[in-house]
């Protein structure tokens, strides 16, 4: 059944490639999750804040892809459709782990190689340099602290650049909601951290 | 002639539409501003990937899923055949 190659796999759009898996090309699923494993990885971190289970999720997500891929219609884009299965899985994983809340804003322990916030520079620590890092850092805290609703519509926007239209499919919410969700979140988020973003801006 | 309530309101006038011209309102520039400057932060914000091993990790646990589904279809061939 394999008859199309990856090379032509490849050049095909992500709707063409689900087609192709549905049709039984199984090195279709490679291309899908090549092409979205990282987008997802990024998107999923802000629930687990940890990489193990950020990519366990991820996995799972991919694996829900294959199962459910005949359920899967043209009328949406395929990012969408799967955005959404990942949204779902990380609501249901999130409310386990709400039950249990020890989140850390520091480096995964998981994974030596996060070492995201490091500065190039040890000897001179500039200023500049020291207040975006505490600004991340303060904004990733701020970006856990919101609620649910919000947190998703301002991560799927601001973060994964989704268009308003996709977040609306993929939250099962009315455009004019998600767009005041986002709005509502970055007041929230400049109220949080106003104190390191603002104070030396101006 | 212009009374001095006239010309008082007329130099209001003027200079609360100078004043427009030349200074946005500060509300709007300040959450301008703030928009801004969260959208610019949230962008930077370190891009999480996945890591060197989860090709290797997703590749095994799509050949068990293959290899569940392969065991499922042969059970239902089977099943059929037998009724």
């Amino acid at each position: 059944m394999d008859t199309v190659n990856v090379a032509t796999l490849q050049q095909m759009s992500d709707e063409d490639v689900m087609e192709q898996l549905q049709n039984g090309v199984i090195p279709a699923f490679d291309i899908i999750v090549h092409r979205f494993k990282d987008r997802l990885h990024n998107f999923l971190y802000r629930y687990t804040h940890n990489h193990e289970d950020c990519e366990d999720l991820v996995q799972e997500t991919f694996l829900r892809v294959y199962k459910s891929r005949q359920s899967y219609k043209r009328i949406a884009k395929l990012s969408t459709w799967i955005y959404t299965i990942a949204l779902n899985l990380a609501k249901t994983m999130y409310k386990k782990k709400q039950r249990m809340k020890t989140f850390s804003i520091h480096e995964d322990e998981s994974n030596p190689d996060d070492r995201a916030f490091d500065i190039e520079d040890t000897t001179i620590l500039q200023d500049e340099k020291l207040h975006l890092k505490n600004s991340m850092v303060e904004l990733e805290k701020a970006l856990a602290e919101l609620n649910d609703d919000f947190r998703e519509a301002i991560v799927l926007r601001d973060i994964q650049q989704l268009s308003y239209e996709e977040i609306s499919d993929i939250t099962d919410t009315p455009m004019g909601t998600v767009k005041s969700r986002i709005n509502r979140a970055r007041q929230q988020l400049q109220e949080t951290i106003g104190n390191y973003v603002y104070s030396e801006t101006i | 002639m212009i009374s001095n309530k006239d010309y008082s309101s007329i130099l209001l006038g003027s200079i609360t539409s100078r004043e427009t011209q030349i200074r946005p309102k500060n509300k709007e520039l300040r959450s301008y501003r703030e928009e801004w400057d969260i959208k610019q932060l949230l962008s930077m914000l370190p891009k999480k990937k996945a890591s060197a091993n989860f090709d290797r990790k997703m590749a095994a646990a799509f050949s068990l899923e293959l290899e569940r589904e392969v065991r499922e279809n042969n059970a239902a061939i089977i099943n059929e055949k037998s009724h």
